[in-house]
């Protein structure tokens, strides 16, 4: 009993305590922005929330430079009376210079640091992150790094963006045949929003789609369960379905909002030699508003207009093809395809591959209701 | 000169004397006590003389039943025979020594002695005090009998006998107290309770080996298993209906005179969180209450720590919604978070324990003053932040849901070390604490039933009527556990059936 009463009291007294980190001494630092600079420096921009008793404002906004991610951390904390940590991450914003150069420099650390979660949201900023960061546009948020934190969030919850996460970020750029994509953040009259979606070869930046394209680019990859999409359909084919006059002549489209939209996909690689994918949608909405006055009970109409539906899907995504052949990129995964098919050595032999694909696009669509209203 | 020889062969024995030689003698036996009540009477030839003490028996019927029927004749002669046969009393002993004699007394008795007879005589005629059975304090419910026991053991007993009104129902008398003798029963029923129990809980009980028993909480702690742990082993309770409840369940009851509450055995630690209440509704609310009560336990052990180890070292779980919040009330604090905690812990056990030692009257203005008004300005000077208030109040609330005031104290008492664990090593600490507490717990057992039971080790039908609550129709085990002799309560197919007028 003596031994272990000994043995118990080494083990308190030798393995002495974890460092401590009390919360009210400490900069949490919730969004991270890093810019290159020209000589090569990186340029960071941290948010983080401190808690003062007779501080008006929790959060605080620091730049700092240095030549590692570490580096602009330790360099900050040389301008903050508390400790910084990155514990509580949430986001972070990777400015346009650097990404083209390529984030993976930054993203090891942060992967690799046990604080930093995951689940961070990884975007990329038209220009630089400064810049979004120092914005001070941000509706009733508390502070910008929360504006931002939850757009993002809200608009991956929505399907309206791909899932960016650092994790699904890693996942992307360690996966044979596969390219990660991530949302970017632009200015408009100084507000930061989301209008386009960066295209990167492995962790560069090389170029942008827009978000609206995004949907068909989710629509490939996998299944859809929420969301809605505006499309304009050629009004010539509907014309003798119109039941008044208030149409408007002037314009050649008809604009259709669904939503409520579900679909599932199944992509299949053909013929390895050739490169030829498939992919089959199915593809289920509902009406919600239709800019002109259709004969809408009539079920050829409706047929008519899942045909249009589907054949100008099948448009979309081989445009949306196009433009990753283009960039060379692939953040569907059609090389991961290719890849249980015919293994690749590397990386970049996909690459070379990416302009000769072709990708056959079928669409079966379905209008399961028409107007909750009438 | 005869009288002289046989006092020195035998000196206790001193009958047949006169009436002076017993006085005294009995008078330096019993301390010279001041309530020793001797009344001497002269009937026919010889004299009689009646002691007993004044207030350890029952007047009405040492007036009624003795000295009416002694006094009714004053010619004739009396001797221990006669009296034995005429007064109309069950409970009479003759006596050889003067010890017995004595003793009887002490207990409540009165004596009565002819001159220059062979025996005194000894009536038991006791009246103790004692109070009306009331409804429970402790263990107050809502639904259901709300009769408690009482500190006389026969009143409990007749309690219970109206409950369980079957031969099949056994008391064992023991007597436990060398110096102070106390009377202990073990009661079971014959045909339920297991053989091998029944022995454990007899010879425990039969080797003890101690001078006086306070009460049966004492008695619990003698006999238990594992007199290092934190936790109580065996179920103490005041209710009737628990009580006639776990018998019928198969477990094995102790019954102390003098003490209010009495023992159930084998007792594991879910049988602590259960309340009778929980039977008296209906399943589902049965069951809902009886998960609220672990998951209560639970929250009242790691919430606390948690809340230390999250602001002292891992900012990374506090929830960002939450972040916020809890650092500008952190803001205000002067001490570390393991210091605040322990201190508002300390607050809340010092007000619980004030209140449960004040004056009932005082007591509730000791609740208002302690939980509003220092609540209020201990936040308002800075001393704690409110969100830790709420913590620990939440988790004083919910150690006080446990329906035994046993375990709420165990858990309590836990509270602390687990506070301090969390305050040296974070959530590392924690769980060493949590590791330490279930070790402790699979080793702990209840006269040898395993306390975790039905858990460890893991038996499916016990689930019922310990974690959860099944509906009657389907509750026809007992648990196993308990290692009945007739494990089945009743066929489930029967009670399935419908029997409708129409069938």
């Amino acid at each position: 009993m003596r031994k272990v009463i000994c043995i118990l009291c080494a083990l308190v007294l030798l393995t002495g305590c974890v460092e401590r980190k009390y919360i009210e001494r400490l900069g949490i630092i919730t969004v991270i922005g890093y810019d290159l600079l020209e000589e090569g420096f990186l340029e960071g921009t941290l948010i983080f929330f401190q808690f003062d008793p007779n501080a008006n404002s929790v959060s605080q906004i620091i730049t700092s430079r240095a030549n590692s991610a570490k580096g602009i951390r330790q360099d900050a904390n040389l301008k903050s009376s508390k400790q910084l940590v990155s514990g509580q991450l949430r986001l972070a914003v990777f400015g346009s210079k650097l990404a083209e150069k390529g984030v993976m420099r930054v993203t090891d650390t942060l992967a690799r640091d046990a604080a930093v979660s995951d689940l961070l949201y990884m975007t990329i900023a038209e220009e630089d992150a400064k810049a979004i960061l120092s914005s001070n546009k941000m509706e009733d948020a508390a502070d910008i790094g929360n504006y931002l934190n939850s757009m993002i969030r809200k608009n991956i919850r929505n399907e309206v963006l791909p899932y960016s996460t650092l994790h699904q970020f890693q996942h992307d750029y360690y996966d044979l045949g596969r390219d990660p994509i991530l949302p970017m953040l632009n200015l408009e009259d100084g507000k930061p929003v989301l209008r386009h979606l960066a295209l990167m070869q492995d962790d560069r930046l090389v170029g942008k789609l827009p978000v609206k394209k995004g949907f068909y680019l989710k629509l490939i990859e996998s299944r859809f369960e929420a969301g809605h999409l505006e499309v304009g359909l050629p009004r010539e084919k509907f014309k003798e379905y119109f039941k008044s006059d208030r149409n408007h002549e002037d314009i050649d489209q008809m604009f259709v909002t669904f939503d409520e939209i579900k679909s599932k996909s199944k992509l299949e690689l053909i013929s390895p030699e050739s490169l030829e994918f498939r992919v089959n949608i199915t593809l289920e909405g509902r009406i919600l508003e239709i800019s002109d006055d259709l004969k809408i009970q009539d079920p050829k109409v409706v047929k008519l207009l899942e045909e249009e539906f589907a054949s100008l899907i099948e448009k979309e995504i081989e445009s949306v093809v196009e433009v990753f052949k283009e960039n060379q990129v692939d953040p569907i995964g059609f090389g991961q395809l290719y890849n249980s098919k015919r293994p690749l050595k590397e990386k970049g032999e996909w690459r070379e591959m990416i302009p000769d694909i072709s990708v056959d696009a079928q669409v079966k669509t379905r209008i399961v209701r028409h107007g909750i209203i009438k | 000169m005869r009288r002289s020889v046989q006092k020195k062969k035998k000196p206790s024995d001193l009958f047949p004397c006169t009436i002076e030689e017993l006085k005294k003698q009995l008078s330096t036996m019993l301390q010279d006590s001041p309530d020793l009540n001797f009344s001497t009477y002269t009937l026919g030839q010889k004299r009689v003389i009646v002691f007993y003490f004044t207030y350890q028996i029952n007047k009405e019927q040492l007036h009624r039943s003795i000295l009416d029927t002694l006094l009714a004749s004053q010619d004739k002669t009396w001797d221990a025979k006669m009296i034995q046969n005429e007064v109309p009393l069950a409970s009479s002993t003759l006596h050889d020594k003067l010890v017995s004699v004595a003793k009887e007394l002490i207990q409540g008795g009165v004596g009565i002695y002819v001159e220059e007879d062979d025996q005194p005589i000894t009536y038991y005629i006791p009246e103790q005090a004692r109070r009306a059975v009331s409804r429970a304090e402790n263990e107050s419910l809502v639904l259901g009998p709300q009769i408690a026991f009482t500190e006389s053991m026969v009143t409990n007993l007749n309690i219970i006998r109206w409950r369980l009104d079957t031969p099949e129902f056994k008391t064992e008398k023991l007597i436990i107290g060398k110096e102070i003798p106390t009377e202990v029963r073990i009661a079971y029923l014959t045909n339920i309770a297991n053989e091998d129990l029944i022995n454990t809980v007899r010879q425990r009980l039969e080797d003890l080996d101690v001078n006086d028993v306070m009460d049966s909480n004492v008695v619990a702690q003698l006999i238990e298993d594992r007199s290092t742990s934190i936790f109580p082993q065996l179920l103490t309770t005041e209710l009737p209906d628990r009580f006639c409840n776990s018998l019928i369940n198969g477990k094995v009851g102790i019954m102390v005179d003098k003490s209010p509450t009495v023992l159930i055995t084998p007792a594991t630690l879910f049988s602590f969180l259960e309340s009778t209440e929980d039977i008296y509704f209906r399943w589902n609310i049965g069951t809902f209450l009886r998960i609220m009560r672990l998951a209560a336990m639970f929250l009242s052990i790691l919430l606390t720590p948690i809340y230390v180890a999250a602001l002292s070292f891992h900012v990374e779980v506090i929830p960002s919604s939450l972040l916020v919040s809890l650092g500008q009330s952190r803001a205000n604090v002067p001490f570390p978070p393991v210091f605040e905690a322990l201190l508002l812990e300390l607050l809340i056990e010092l007000l619980r324990e004030a209140g449960a030692r004040l004056p009932t009257k005082v007591g509730q203005t000791m609740g208002i003053v302690g939980g509003i008004v220092l609540g209020q300005a201990a936040v308002k000077a800075g001393f704690t932040s409110n969100i830790l208030i709420i913590i620990v109040a939440l988790s004083a609330l919910a150690s006080f849901t446990a329906p035994s005031y046993m375990m709420g104290g165990a858990i309590r008492v836990i509270r602390f070390p687990m506070i301090v664990l969390s305050g040296l090593w974070g959530l590392l600490g924690i769980f060493l604490g949590l590791s330490f507490l279930i070790i402790h717990l699979l080793k702990v057992s209840s006269l040898g039933t395993p306390y975790l039971s039905p858990l460890y080790p893991f038996h499916f039908a016990d689930l019922d009527n310990s974690i959860i609550r099944l509906p009657w129709s389907r509750a026809n085990r007992r648990p196993t556990v308990n290692e009945t002799k007739k494990p089945v309560k009743f066929s489930q197919k029967e009670a399935k059936k419908k029997r409708d007028i129409d069938e």
